[in-house]
């Protein structure tokens, strides 16, 4: 996958924990830990909606796109 | 009725028939290995449609000759004349002898052991085809379907099918022509292969068993986005 997920990073910078952005997100510790793992397969928007509102930030704050190696 | 409880009537019956099997198969095996006792052996009266009345011994004389056997009811061949046997009296029910695909063999004879070890083969592969079935039902039961492990058993019972199917038709065409080969003298060895529109059923139903793998891989890999969406 392609897109990395740098959700700790915002997190450390709102000095927010896992536990109080679960609550604030409505999804459960374990799914957060996922998806900051980056082993999540999709995310809905009203999800990705949420974590912005929570952290106050934008979704590419969040989602980095890095790009494929190339083959050269 | 609730799914659970449909689950378990059908475990229920499906031990009950994989008793029933086993049950059979030990039958057929104390057959075999007491039609080698003296005792089982009686001089019962067989008519036959010429008045002629022949003993159980007269009848072994006959077949150990070598006195061919064949076509679609059991009769000898004798002087160029038919001679249709009917077993009448005690054992009118119970013949002594093993009339499969209109072959007549002796009970100790090798040729009924190889009936019953093909008859045995059969009754493995059902046993074990119920077993795989409990399996997935109790899959089912307790865990999701969509689980490799299942898939797995779908696969399993897809090859068993087209084995069931394959070793039908060996024992059917091969064995049968050897048999019928070594009973009658000076006849021609001949291989006929014979499938019945049940056969391709029953193939049939062992391709849509493996689609249907396919289908419960697909649903695993369904359920795992579904799983790995936040």
């Amino acid at each position: 996958m392609a897109i990395i997920v740098n959700l700790d990073v915002m997190m450390a910078k709102r000095k927010m924990s896992l536990t109080e952005l679960s609550e604030r997100v409505g999804v459960t510790m374990a799914n957060l830990s996922i998806l900051k793992k980056g082993k999540g397969k999709a995310i809905r928007f009203t999800t990705l909606d949420s974590i912005c509102a929570a952290l106050e930030c934008q979704p590419g704050d969040i989602l980095e796109f890095v790009g494929y190696e190339s083959e050269d | 009725m609730k799914s659970i409880d449909l689950i378990r009537r059908v475990n229920s019956a499906l031990s009950f028939l994989q008793f029933m099997v086993i049950g059979m198969a030990v039958l057929a095996t104390s057959a075999y290995v007491f039609s080698f006792s003296e005792m089982y052996f009686s001089n019962g009266i067989q008519e036959v449609d010429l008045q002629r009345k022949l003993t159980y011994e007269q009848v072994d004389a006959l077949i150990e000759a070598g006195v061919p056997l064949i076509n679609s009811k059991p009769f000898i061949i004798k002087d160029g004349i038919r001679e249709t046997l009917t077993f009448s009296g005690e054992r009118e029910t119970t013949s002594r002898y093993t009339v499969n695909d209109t072959i007549l063999l002796h009970p100790r004879s090798w040729k009924a052991l190889l009936r019953l070890s093909f008859g045995l083969l059969y009754v493995l592969f059902i046993i074990y085809g119920i077993y795989l079935l409990k399996k997935l039902l109790q899959n089912t039961a307790t865990k999701t379907p969509f689980i490799q492990e299942n898939v797995a058993i779908i696969r399993r019972l897809a090859y068993l099918i087209f084995f069931y199917v394959f070793i039908g038709w060996f024992s059917r065409s091969v064995i049968t022509e050897l048999i019928k080969q070594s009973i009658q003298e000076g006849y021609s060895f001949s291989l006929k292969v014979g499938f019945s529109s049940s056969t391709f059923s029953i193939l049939i139903l062992g391709f849509l068993i493996l689609i249907l793998a396919s289908v419960f891989e697909r649903g695993i890999e369904l359920k795992e986005e579904v799983a790995l969406t936040i």
